[in-house]
């Protein structure tokens, strides 16, 4: 069965790569957009020295980050399964011998690898290369931030997949799904660190999944205290689990009522 | 293989709200109308039976399609195919199972029709040896080799529909469902399908359940037919039979040697006359036509002798503008 799994990322590896132009204009824009924010951002630093506990070094690496896992964590939407459901197609999965959160994981996980390989990578190294900064990372934090990106990906995943299950029980949830996806975008420190935020929605969204999803990757980044890393780490553990039992009880649920569109 | 009793699927059709707090309404609406797809169906199928499903847009094909997949759990009734329920043991049902919905594809749109295919080797677990004789068998009779290796975007809808058929195969599945598989499709590529059909159902003794509305593919494929319409189940038998009872009248065009004033002959009317072909129309009421040559024999003398018998085609029209003038009257 782990095979079917690593086939079909495989293939979804491969159905990126057809677009390699639509991979380098991406980069261009993300790159174009990044030295945007980060000057928007080194202008709030001037102006209010300090601010969140960053420096100018960290404001370089944490723009440079976001704009590189524009692509991988799918910021714009994801809005696939919503689709299917929507038009029917998700007739064609039902109708094969696989789990169908599995299925869908083993898909994104193919997109991921392609999207960080191909676009991620290359543009936080450009970004680091113009504005000369260094990464200092030791091996054992290059590993823990390695673990700690396949976590947020994978609970990013979960947290799209449960916006797109509401597509089992409204024929509108596009509306819906894309207020979610804005929310979280916001929470999770994309748009501004989460630094940035007042102190008690700081403390309010440590409470929430949202900051396992970026922040704390980024965090790893940026070389927080060893003693620390562990604890981020299973946060981020407990936050997937709580997400993948949410996500299948939706899928199981919404499955059981669904109506296929169509024919 | 297949066994239904008294299927019943009803849906409950929620009221729309426009408007920006609509959507937030409809989430929490719960004025609805109970319709009813499937009303009490019961029917069997046996292993290798090619039955076609038939009846107009609406009557209740997808829904019971649907149920006899595992995707859809109906509201009361029994269902069980090869001893297993579809929808309770969803993944063991699908493993023996294949469809083909017309309409979608289940290929991977922007990469070659191959990687589909492997994909689903590994989805279905399929051994090598079979992955590669059922490969070898579609190249033989879907041409499929010829674009095994264009994306799926680049075919041709014919193509693409050939490549459908073999990915819903490819797993020697004991039961397949096909929803409209002609659909669109020139003379040319409804052939071949047909052909395909026809040779794995005989060959593997693979059960096929087909909905159509090309009529050519049952005359072609379905021994057995069933008509559903509003859904009831109204007809579930052969296809002669079909055509025997709905099928209206046969048509007798006789060439006589000799000129005669009176032609009538009891139990046919005339319907057509062109000098000395004339042509009868008369039901035969399971006694065929021999009483009335015996008849014509007796009274004059004929050249030739041709007989017409309703096809498919005529007599399915016939059957669904019969219900629709039914449905009608039950409104006034």
């Amino acid at each position: 069965m782990i095979r079917a799994y690593w086939k079909l990322a495989k293939t979804s590896f491969k159905r990126q790569m057809i677009y390699r132009a639509a991979n380098l204009a991406g980069i261009a824009t993300n790159l174009c957009w990044g030295f945007f924010r980060a000057y928007l951002l080194l202008a709030v630093l001037e102006a209010s020295p300090g601010v969140g506990g960053y420096d100018h070094d960290s404001i370089i690496i944490y723009t440079g980050f976001s704009q590189a896992l524009t692509a991988p964590l799918k910021v714009f939407g994801w809005w696939d399964l919503l689709r299917t459901i929507k038009s029917g197609e998700i007739i064609s999965d039902f109708c094969k011998p696989i789990d169908f959160y599995g299925m869908w994981y083993a898909r994104d996980c193919g997109h991921a690898v392609y999207q960080l390989a191909a676009r991620g990578l290359p543009l936080m190294l450009l970004f680091l290369a113009i504005f000369r900064i260094p990464l200092r990372l030791s091996a054992s934090m290059g590993l823990a931030f390695l673990i700690s990106m396949t976590l947020a990906l994978q609970v990013s995943f979960s947290w799209r997949m449960i916006y797109n299950a509401m597509a089992f029980w409204t024929l509108d949830a596009k509306g819906v799904a894309a207020m979610a996806n804005i929310v979280s975008l916001f929470l999770m420190g994309f748009i501004i660190p989460v630094g940035f935020f007042p102190p008690w929605l700081q403390q309010a969204v440590q409470l929430t999944p949202f900051p396992a999803m970026f922040d704390i990757p980024l965090a790893i980044l940026m070389d927080v205290p060893g003693t620390e890393v562990l604890l981020l780490l299973s946060r981020q553990v407990f936050w997937m689990l709580i997400l993948i039992i949410a996500a299948r009880c939706l899928l199981h649920i919404g499955t059981k009522k669904v109506v296929i569109q169509g024919g | 293989m297949i066994v239904a009793k008294d299927l019943v699927k009803e849906f409950k059709i929620y009221q729309h709200h426009r408007g920006a707090f609509g959507a937030i309404r409809n989430m929490f609406s719960t004025k609805h109308t109970i319709v009813r797809a499937v009303d009490q169906i019961s029917f069997q199928i046996a292993a290798g039976e090619l039955v076609g499903y038939l009846g107009p847009n609406g009557a209740g094909k997808s829904t019971t399609i649907k149920m006899l997949t595992g995707i859809l759990v109906p509201t009361s009734g029994e269902l069980t195919i090869g001893g297993i329920v579809p929808w309770r043991e969803r993944v063991k049902h699908v493993r023996r199972m294949g469809v083909v919905f017309g309409q979608r594809t289940t290929l991977w749109w922007d990469l070659p029709v191959i990687e589909t295919m492997e994909l689903l080797r590994h989805i279905y677990k399929i051994p090598e040896r079979q992955y590669r004789r059922n490969m070898d068998m579609f190249a033989d009779l879907l041409g499929l080799s010829e674009f095994l290796n264009i994306p799926v975007r680049s075919l041709s809808l014919g193509q693409r529909m050939r490549a459908d058929l073999a990915a819903a195969f490819l797993h020697d599945p004991e039961i397949v469902f096909l929803d409209e598989p002609t659909i669109g499709l020139d003379v040319l590529a409804k052939e071949r399908i047909r052909q395909f059909i026809a040779t794995i159902n005989s060959e593997k003794k693979t059960t096929v359940i087909l909905t159509t509305h090309d009529l050519g593919d049952v005359a072609k494929l379905c021994r057995r037919v069933m008509m559903i319409d509003r859904g009831k189940v109204l007809f579930d038998g052969a296809l002669a039979e079909l055509v025997s009872r709905f099928g209206g009248e046969r048509r007798l065009i006789v060439d006589f040697a000799e000129e005669y004033d009176d032609l009538s002959i009891a139990g046919a009317r005339i319907v057509a006359k062109e000098g000395r072909k004339v042509t009868y129309a008369f039901h035969s009421n399971g006694n065929g036509v021999a009483p009335l040559i015996e008849n014509l024999s007796r009274n004059y003398k004929w050249a030739d002798i041709s007989l017409q018998d309703p096809d498919v085609e005529t007599t399915i029209r016939h059957i669904y503008e019969q219900w629709e003038g039914d449905h009608s009257s039950e409104y006034c």
